[in-house]
């Protein structure tokens, strides 16, 4: 059984007259002990899924079908009193941003005090956990008296982090928690991830639109696309031999420092907005492989080797694709043609 | 290209705040940009790469005229730069901001947005500068110019939207660009058009640019030079892909090997815990700013300023071990 499973979800934002999908038919599950990276460009809904699997969803969004499911449970129809007992104990969620969410006029001491009592655990008991983890975070435990304005924004991000594990929960759901931090200060949260993950056995969701940062902690990634996964599969293989157009494009636009001047992707155009819903394929306006077909049906997922899924008419036509789509100036072509 | 004469110098630039705080006698001055030197011919791009608190976004503020500099010399075009400079200067210096969705206006058209800077210096008729504005947004390659005039920013994509600040930026055809981290907010699938639109702009109109960013995975697609700050001052520059190949300071080589790679083939790099644990000091007053972090700091290295090494002809660094610590890895 995995331990946090999505079973054919599509997410709806409401307006007043009508409702727009933020999600749609996305299936996906996550092995305890293990992470899973999804990626995608702002507005593909990576965010919204993270919202749906803590139970957090604003008032005008609804899990409209499918089930969330989190140890064997339907946290999508679970009552409140009964989400507020897995939250924080046995899933805790670290937000991008270090700042706003913690509370600005108190010290961190009384940030770990209020959200142990608001879940049961003791004072004294949660001072001694705050140093603990604090330690484990290397942050010295003097910063349990500090405010939060007085922290850099590294070390806002791994008091957070060292908050977030405070009941030990067995899975931490982390919406960019490494963006807008300096890339050594990243680097540092990465690594603590990494050590984590192998220290204390703890399952990752893991939300990021980059790329590198996700090839480096997660072993497997699905790749969303205008609410849908296109590929999913090991981190390593999706990367390294990507079977959806969309991948290829967004892995050849990630630059690589080790190659500074590899001609880099740009892919033209932009998702389409959530309330131009689309028959066929979400990505075939921006698809340089775009044929007929990808405009009038919904490509299905098809498997692709071991544990490896991508919803592609022509995924059998992957090696040829990726060989052009290495070209930047196909990406233009495609359009232009269009 | 050397003896093509510079839109821009910066001659040992420094800007120092004084913290409210210091009044009391409590805290020292901010070195914010503390002795910088370089100049940019016309169509060329300095890159300036720095973390949070390197001084890149104080010299912007100082290439356009929003900060005065405590002292040194900077000029743009033949003049003097200085605060509120008149009109004739501020149109040869133009800036593209980091955030498309907060440096334009929400209320105005992109046809209103763009001709605006024309409204202001007082160019053309009407008709000539709606003109203009079409042909600015084209050069964007926001095509056809005309279907984008009347709409708004709300209705366009973040990559979009940089391209009509862009447009808004060369429709008076300034002599230097400053972009300050123009593609940091944007999805990384159109970042590289909007970085060739910018270098092909420079090459076009002859402009200089200076690119300032975090992020050294991108400054070779734009830049032919690149100046790593830290602490107010740069501690290397040099030709984009002979520092990124071979960078000459410990603090470009610490950048460099945290940018984190679409590969993990290996296992995590560690980082030292001196880089980590001196990040927060103060940085005293002489001496090298780097050395409280330098897992190859000397005591020398605390004791005096470093000179400018050159490791190659092009290839500067500020670091009195650069030469040693080259040999060392050959």
């Amino acid at each position: 059984m995995s331990l946090f499973e999505l079973d054919d979800v599509s997410i709806a934002y409401h307006t007043r007259e009508s409702a727009v999908f933020a999600v749609n038919h996305v299936s996906l599950g996550l092995e305890s002990g293990t992470a899973l990276g999804l990626v995608g460009e702002s507005g593909c809904g990576k965010s919204t899924l993270a919202l749906a699997a803590l139970g957090l969803l604003p008032r005008f969004a609804n899990v409209w079908q499918g089930t969330i499911r989190f140890e064997g449970r339907a946290v999508s129809t679970m009552a409140d009193a009964d989400l507020r007992a897995l939250r924080w104990r046995r899933m805790a969620y670290v937000p991008q941003s270090a700042l706003a969410s913690l509370v600005p006029v108190h010290s961190i001491r009384r940030q770990f005090r209020d959200t142990a009592a608001a879940h049961g655990m003791r004072a004294i008991e949660a001072d001694r956990r705050a140093a603990e983890l604090l330690r484990r975070v290397e942050l010295d435990p003097i910063v349990l008296d500090r405010f939060p304005h007085e922290l850099s924004g590294g070390m806002r991000q791994r008091a957070i982090i060292a908050l977030a594990l405070l009941f030990k929960p067995p899975l931490l759901v982390a919406d960019e928690p490494t963006t807008g931090l300096d890339v050594i200060v990243q680097r540092q949260i990465v690594n603590l991830l990494i050590d984590l993950r192998r220290t204390e056995a703890l399952s990752l969701l893991f939300i990021s639109h980059d790329i590198g940062v996700v090839a480096e902690l997660c072993d497997r990634i699905a790749v969303l696309y205008a609410g849908e996964v296109m590929e999913e599969g090991p981190t390593l293989e999706v990367l390294a031999r990507p079977s959806h157009p969309y991948t290829m494009g967004l892995a050849r636009s990630f630059p690589d420092i080790r190659a500074p001047d590899r001609p880099l992707v740009s892919i033209p155009g932009h998702p389409p907005r959530l309330s131009e819903v689309s028959k066929g394929c979400p990505f075939a306006t921006r698809c340089p492989f775009v044929r007929d077909l990808c405009r009038t049906d919904k490509p299905r997922k098809t498997e692709v080797g071991r544990d490896r899924s991508v919803a592609c008419h022509f995924a059998d036509e992957a090696a040829r694709m990726r060989e052009t789509a290495t070209r930047p100036g196909i990406w233009e072509e495609g359009v232009a043609a269009a | 290209m050397k003896s093509q004469p510079s839109i821009v110098s910066f001659r040992d630039v420094r800007k120092h705040f004084v913290p409210h705080a210091a009044m009391f006698g409590k805290a020292s001055r901010v070195r914010a940009v503390d002795g910088v030197t370089f100049s940019i011919a016309p169509g060329q791009v300095l890159g300036i790469a720095g973390e949070s608190g390197s001084g890149k976004s104080t010299l912007a503020n100082l290439l356009v005229g929003l900060e005065r500099a405590t002292s040194g010399e900077i000029k743009v075009d033949g003049q003097i730069m200085s605060v509120r400079p008149d009109r004739g200067l501020r149109r040869t210096v133009q800036m593209v901001f980091q955030d498309p969705f907060a440096s334009l206006n929400p209320r105005f058209t992109v046809g209103r947005s763009v001709e605006e800077p024309l409204l202001i210096h007082g160019i053309g008729t009407s008709v000539e500068r709606h003109a203009q504005a079409i042909a600015a947004l084209e050069k964007a390659e926001l095509r056809p110019g005309l279907a984008f005039m009347s709409r708004y920013p709300h209705e366009l994509s973040g990559g979009q939207r940089q391209r009509v600040a862009i447009a808004r930026a060369v429709i008076l055809n300034p002599k230097l660009l400053v972009a300050d981290e123009p593609v940091s907010m944007l999805d990384v699938s159109v970042r590289a058009g909007i970085l060739r639109l910018l270098r092909r702009l420079v090459t076009e109109q002859h402009m200089a640019m200076v690119f300032i960013t975090h992020d050294l995975s991108i400054v070779a697609h734009i830049c032919d030079e690149l100046a790593v700050m830290y602490r107010g001052r740069i501690v290397e520059r040099g030709p984009v892909l002979d520092v990124l190949r071979a960078p000459a300071h410990p603090y470009t080589q610490a950048l460099i090997d945290a940018v984190p790679i679409p590969d993990p083939a290996g296992a995590a790099r560690e980082l030292p815990a001196k880089l980590l644990a001196g990040s927060g000091d103060a940085v005293a007053a002489r001496g090298c700013p780097f050395a409280p972090r330098c897992i190859h700091a000397i005591p020398q290295c605390e004791a005096d300023d470093p000179p400018d090494c050159s490791v190659a002809s092009t290839h500067l660094t500020a670091c009195i071990r650069a030469a040693e610590l080259r040999k060392a890895v050959q």
